[in-house]
């Protein structure tokens, strides 16, 4: 029986590219590494370094070609894809780089999309809506759509989104990429303060050295590889 | 409003492109069903209303001889058989008022058994008794020696009246086309209606006389000659078909030598037809559906592919792909209800469109369309079944979605 706060653990992870390239055809190459419940980590690395394909891996949106992903005790590489959407739906939260609203949906409906996808009732989402709008400063623009919204309050509308099933795993790719120095400031700390109040795992992609040291963790990666697993913060 | 609906007030161009492809294949089969239905309806009821059940006919020009000896003979002979009215139709000419020439069709007939053989809704076309002299047609037939004294009477249609510029009791000389030059004075005695223009049983003639004078114009006395006989049957034994059969068979056993049709048959045989028509509407219909269904797979696969990021925005958030691809196949039937109804709207106003704005022959057979509801039910619900297997097969699409290439 699954945890709901597990232990994310990865044992001897290969993931091979779909067109094999000069680093052996594989994004990833031998990672293991463990996610205790809590942890906040921070992932960086150059471009193609296998940041983003990890967190994918993480957040059961791919497979691995080899090696295995363990919530506690259980293998998911084993599980069906209605199993592993169903533990998205209900323990993960991603943040993306792009936001990924639905572009004919409202804020607000953008929000309540996970907890529509669950079964909450009408009332019950729309109220947890609002407040999850409210808390990132956004009760104003719940009926607007996407393209009224500027870059940082799209974010911010995502991270609402990724909190609307209170997940026990936050996974942000490069969330502040497209973001200016103060909407990126305020939009770290939405997720900090987020990861806080449920003591929920936080893994964090970026580029910004900045960025990453706010973590308790970083984790350095080059050619599919982990090359420094440091504590921190 | 739901996703769904959201959807696709989103896509507005591609929604009513798809909904006009299936709106356009659901109204092609209400046009043709319903006014092929209604004429073959329309002209099954003719004959039922025909009045008369039974009709004998033969092969070339004026085929039955002894026309009056028969509608004497068959009533008295048969039980079952309440008159036989033999009809001749020939061409006359007309001369009008300025003295130019009209050619019309008229039809001989004996004033009493024509009125005995008429059905309600054609008996309503012509005054009751007929104003054409002798009832019973003997006296001037005089035992086929056509030496009795002659009724000068003759009734027109109103069209016919009015073409001429005449009233009931005007003189209206009346010739045999070839050679027209014999002319005979007859006084109109009144008038009858004609029948509506499509496919009445009493079309297109535009004089009515007693058979007799008609025979003596058109020279066919020798053998008292006439085109058909139309026998009507007693109410006990109209009201059988077995009993039709029975007397008909009776009437051919004594007149071997002229073909004797059932009224009933004839409808049978309309049946038939219409029966093959409709086969043959719903295949012509079945190509339209099927090209709206293979449009509809095409739209709704490219939405799906064209749509592939927000897709794998949403199972990444953990929507299952099943769910999805059910919300394509809610798409899909809501996009059906909306075309088979749309369709079955466009059908309905395009036959009542044709029934004002038609040519005369159109519109006189759209004005007889019937929409039957279950009809329509069924097509609109083809419109919807098919979109949702439209919509069930793009959906087969989101399955093989992978999430990372979604996203990229």
């Amino acid at each position: 029986m699954r945890s709901s706060r597990p232990t994310i653990r990865l044992r001897g992870i290969r993931k091979a590219y779909r067109t094999p390239s000069a680093n052996g055809g594989y994004a990833l190459d031998g990672i293991d590494f463990d996610l205790p419940p809590g942890d906040y980590v921070s992932l960086m690395g150059p471009s193609g370094s296998g940041k983003t394909t990890l967190l994918n891996l993480l957040g059961l949106l791919d497979v691995p070609t080899e090696g295995s992903v363990y919530w506690d005790d259980d293998d998911v590489g084993r599980w069906s894809e209605r199993q592993r959407s169903r533990l998205r739906l209900n323990s993960i939260g991603f943040i993306f780089q792009r936001f990924y609203l639905l572009p004919m949906l409202t804020a607000q409906e953008n929000v309540e999309l996970p907890m529509r996808a669950r079964g909450v009732g009408r009332g019950e989402r729309a109220a947890r809506a609002r407040e999850l709008l409210e808390r990132v400063g956004l009760a104003g623009k719940a009926a607007a759509y996407p393209h009224q919204l500027s870059g940082g309050e799209e974010q911010r509308v995502a991270i609402a989104r990724a909190l609307a099933n209170a997940p026990t795993l936050l996974l942000a790719d490069e969330p502040t990429g497209e973001l200016d120095s103060a909407n990126s400031a305020r939009v770290l700390d939405l997720l900090e303060s987020a990861r806080a109040d449920v003591d929920a795992t936080l893994v964090l992609v970026t580029h910004n050295p900045e960025v990453a040291q706010r973590a308790r963790r970083s984790i350095q990666m080059r050619d599919g590889r982990i090359v420094a697993n440091a504590r921190g913060g | 409003m739901t996703i769904v609906g959201r959807r696709l007030r989103h896509l507005r161009v591609q929604t009513f492109l798809a909904v006009a492809a299936l709106s356009t294949a659901v109204a092609l089969p209400v046009i043709l069903l319903s006014v092929g239905g209604g004429v073959a309806q329309h002209e099954i009821s003719s004959l039922e209303n025909a009045g008369y059940e039974i009709v004998l006919s033969g092969p070339g020009t004026h085929p039955i001889s002894s026309a009056h000896r028969l509608a004497e003979a068959l009533p008295r002979e048969i039980s079952d058989v309440a008159a036989a009215s033999p009809v001749l139709t020939a061409a006359l000419v007309v001369q009008e008022r300025n003295g130019s020439i009209r050619p019309v069709v008229a039809e001989g007939v004996i004033p009493e058994a024509f009125t005995a053989t008429l059905g309600d809704m054609s008996g309503a076309l012509f005054p009751t008794p007929l104003p054409l002299g002798d009832p019973t047609d003997l006296v001037h037939f005089d035992n086929g020696s056509y030496g009795g004294p002659v009724s000068p009477y003759v009734l027109v249609s109103e069209r016919l009246l009015a073409a001429l510029g005449l009233t009931v009791g005007s003189t209206l000389p009346v010739a045999p086309s070839s050679p027209a030059t014999a002319w005979t004075n007859y006084t109109i005695r009144g008038t009858f209606e004609l029948p509506p223009p499509i496919l009445g049983p009493t079309a297109a003639f535009d004089l009515l006389l007693p058979l007799s004078n008609l025979q003596v114009l058109t020279h066919t006395t020798t053998f008292d000659q006439a085109d058909t006989v139309d026998v009507g049957l007693v109410p006990s034994a109209a009201a059988d078909p077995a009993t039709i059969q029975n007397v008909a068979a009776q009437i051919q056993a004594k007149y071997p030598n002229y073909a004797v049709s059932t009224l009933t048959q004839q409808a049978s045989q309309i049946e038939s037809v219409t029966a093959i028509l409709t086969g043959f509407y719903l295949a012509l219909s079945a190509v339209g559906l099927t090209v709206g269904l293979v449009f509809l797979i095409v739209l709704l696969t490219r939405r799906v592919e064209s749509d592939q990021q927000n897709l794998g925005i949403q199972r990444a958030l953990g929507v299952p792909a099943r769910r999805l691809s059910l919300g394509l196949v809610r798409e899909g039937a809501l996009l059906g209800a909306i075309a088979g109804g749309g369709g079955v709207v466009v059908g309905v106003a395009t036959v009542r469109a044709l029934a004002v704005y038609g040519s005369p022959a159109v519109q006189a057979a759209a004005r007889l369309a019937v929409f039957s509801p279950e009809t329509l039910t069924a097509l609109a619900l083809v419109a919807v079944g098919l979109s949702v297997v439209a919509s069930a097969v793009a959906g087969r699409a989101i399955l093989r979605i992978r999430i990372v290439e979604a996203l990229r």
